[in-house]
């Protein structure tokens, strides 16, 4: 029988091809949809999180709060002992230190003057040490112009559109006009060995990239970095991951007591604290990360205006703090909506999915009813028609699916590998945020079997809802209903 | 050749539930059929023969009343157990044949011996014999689009006597039909009637057909009215 059903399937083209056809395009457009939503996102995060943020970033407390205005005189100290202290702490993520500073390039002429001068948004990265990854992070070979990747302390990459603006070529000397990490004037020249363009907006309008040692040796920032950054070893963007090790770390380490009861000044700031000197030693230790959202709010103080009048500093001011890339502006609620989004859009596909793989399944088996009562005339049972209707919807979805995965994780690999080119329309854009020119998907583990689930249960639940009239119906109603 | 029962019906009565009342579609039938017989159940419509047909053939439940099809009761059976009793002993024709589009003739004809689990090269030659007492032999890799209505209802009667059926019940099988194919048809039927032991039941009120029939039973508004022996009817 089973032979017997499987020709009139192969042969019945609207019961086996236009059911199969619908379910492979249906399941491929779903998993096409949801790997390129995931790749987009991830793209536009990993460019945030190459560029500006990292998947975290350690600074100092008062770094966070002036960060728009690059101050490097609150760059963190010791920078070789935390990245130790965090490669311990956290060995899924690697660690980088980075020094972002502003300054004037000025590109002197033959004379040694002054031929061209702008503004510069300069990044100094650790490009040399093998741990720090970001020669593979950036992909500098990609983006690369003219010239050579950096390999010389004062060696320095110039984007596109700056070394157009400065009419500077490659081998020239430029001059870095910044102030040093104490505020002290400073000038530095480094060697023009290559232009880029990142194709991220306007993101490099104004950049020039350099390594960390050269930058370190302009401003005098020597074992210090204005933002060490963390990635996860996977360059996947975790952002659960990414909140928890920031929440452990802040609350193990920057919000220690220890560290804010380290120095006098720090005590006696915090004697003034009536509410936080009723509290026990005991449960002092115990709340340290309250305590600490308490100073920041000044909540804790019976008189807000004495504290003020004291002008005592926060004492953690300098202490290291973990930030997550969903706490850079705008970006907590980017991070959030790409989650709502991407469930929202995987809701809708599979309502979709389900009214149109349900309504083939119903409308299949109300076109089917002649075949069935005739089959239950000559001696089939209705169990044995009701099963063989699933059994065939089974094998259609489950083909339909294996194929529309196929083709859907084949169709999100070629634009994970070539991307997807927004040039034109991302250059018009004038955003603060890092927007990548190329869209890239991304192919996930779930891809290979969320298709399974709109693609054989719809088809199956729409099946046996039309097989639900064989066993409601009395046999001779159905028989009539064949006559008709 | 015509003597033990084949259907045994006594008292019968049918009600659909209509709205929140019952319509009565058959009331106190009594009527016994047997072995070989080619009887009619004749009447205007709604005066329940298709009904009465439906009983018989297991596709439909007595309200009332107690049914015997091939020593079978039919009251005390499950769907299952009902099913079987079609597969193996019933056949059955329908007005609009009810042909697989998708199969071919042999293909349609075979269906019922695959239900019965037959072997393939028996299958094969009870197929080629059916097709050949219905006179499609030249038909048989054609499928139902490409034949006409007397071809179709032909194949339909192949495939409802391929196993040799105890009992065939045929529902209006020449209304669909010019007169020509339906003489033909009902000659068929006739002769398969006098060379295997099937017994026959129709539900028809073609008048052409009527000189076919051996046995007319006039169904009226749900009861018989009248059941007449015919003594010379037509034959092949």
């Amino acid at each position: 029988m089973i032979k017997f059903l499987a020709k009139g399937l192969i042969r019945d083209r609207s019961r086996s091809l236009f059911p199969l056809l619908a379910i492979v395009i249906t399941v491929t457009l779903v998993i096409f949809g949801i790997g390129f939503m995931e790749g987009a996102m991830n793209n536009f995060l990993q460019s945030t999180a190459v560029i500006s943020s990292g998947h975290v970033k350690v600074v100092t407390k008062a770094y966070e709060k002036e960060s728009n205005q690059l101050p490097n005189d609150l760059a963190l100290f010791e920078t070789d002992k935390i990245i130790r202290t965090l490669y311990n702490m956290y060995p899924n993520y690697f660690w980088s230190p980075r020094i972002t500073f502003g300054g004037l390039l000025d590109v002197p002429n033959e004379n040694g003057e002054t031929k061209e001068q702008a503004p510069v948004f300069g990044i100094g990265i650790d490009f040399f040490s093998e741990k720090s990854r970001q020669a593979e992070i950036w992909e500098l070979e990609k983006y690369l112009i003219s010239g050579h990747l950096l390999k010389d302390r004062d060696d320095a990459l110039i984007s596109l559109k700056l070394a157009e603006q400065l009419n500077v070529n490659i081998g020239s000397a430029i001059t870095l006009i910044s102030s040093t990490m104490d505020n002290a004037f400073t000038t530095y020249n480094f060697n023009v060995v290559g232009t880029f363009n990142l194709n991220k907006g306007q993101a490099d309008r104004q950049m020039i990239l350099v390594d960390i040692s050269g930058v370190r040796q302009a401003l005098d920032m020597e074992d210090a970095a204005s933002e060490i950054f963390g990635y996860h070893n996977s360059l996947y963007y975790d952002d659960e991951d990414a909140v928890r090790i920031r929440s452990d770390f802040n609350l193990t380490y920057s919000d220690s007591i220890e560290q804010m009861l380290r120095n006098e000044e720090s005590y006696n700031a915090l004697s003034y604290m009536a509410g936080w000197n009723k509290i026990s030693n005991a449960e002092k230790r115990k709340l340290p990360k309250q305590r600490t959202d308490a100073l920041s709010d000044n909540q804790m103080y019976d008189n807000i205006d004495e504290w003020e009048d004291l002008s005592v500093e926060d004492p953690a001011i300098f202490s290291p703090k973990m930030i997550a890339l969903r706490d850079s502006s705008q970006l907590a609620s980017m991070v959030d909506f790409s989650n709502v989004a991407m469930s929202v859009m995987a809701a809708i596909f599979l309502v979709i999915v389900m009214v149109v793989l349900w309504n083939m399944g119903l409308m299949n088996g109300l076109r089917r009813y002649g075949e069935f009562g005739l089959r239950l005339a000559i001696g089939e049972s209705k169990g044995q028609v009701y099963r063989s209707m699933i059994i065939e919807a089974v094998i259609i979805g489950f083909v339909g699916t294996l194929l529309g995965t196929i083709l859907g994780v084949s169709l999100t690999y070629y634009v994970q590998e070539f991307g997807i080119d927004y040039s034109e329309a991302i250059n018009q854009m004038s955003s603060e945020m890092v927007l990548p020119n190329v869209f890239y998907a991304k192919v996930t583990s779930e891809l290979y079997y969320i298709g399974f689930i709109p693609g054989v249960l719809a088809t199956v639940l729409g099946t046996m809802l039309a097989g639900l009239a064989i066993y409601k119906r009395e046999m001779s109603q159905l028989f009539k209903e064949l006559e008709a | 050749m015509e003597n033990k029962n084949v259907i045994n019906i006594k008292n019968l009565v049918k009600q659909f539930p209509v709205g929140g009342n019952y319509f009565t579609a058959l009331q106190n039938i009594d009527l016994k059929l047997s072995e070989g017989e080619f009887i009619g159940l004749v009447g205007p419509s709604g005066s329940g023969k298709t009904t009465l047909l439906n009983i018989i053939g297991g596709l439909d439940s007595a309200t009332e009343g107690s049914v015997s099809v091939l020593g079978n009761s039919m009251d005390n059976t499950s769907h299952n157990e009902r099913a079987i009793i079609r597969r193996k002993h019933m056949g059955f024709i329908f007005q609009s044949y009810n042909l697989l589009p998708v199969y071919t003739v042999y293909e349609n004809v075979e269906l019922p011996l695959v239900l019965n689990n037959m072997e393939k090269a028996e299958r094969e030659k009870k197929v080629t014999q059916a097709v050949e007492w219905v006179g499609l032999k030249d038909k048989i890799n054609s499928k139902p689009a490409d034949m006409s209505g007397g071809e179709c209802q032909r194949t339909a009667i192949a495939r409802a006597i391929v196993h040799e059926p105890a009992l065939l019940l045929a529902d209006e099988p020449t209304a669909n039909l010019d007169a020509e194919n339906s003489h033909n048809i009902m000659k068929i039927l006739s002769k398969l009637n006098s060379e295997i032991s099937t017994s026959f039941v129709f539900a028809t009120h073609d008048e052409k057909i009527m000189g076919y029939l051996r046995r007319i039973i006039h169904l009226e508004d749900g009861k018989i009215i009248n059941d007449e022996k015919i003594s010379n009817p037509k034959s092949t």
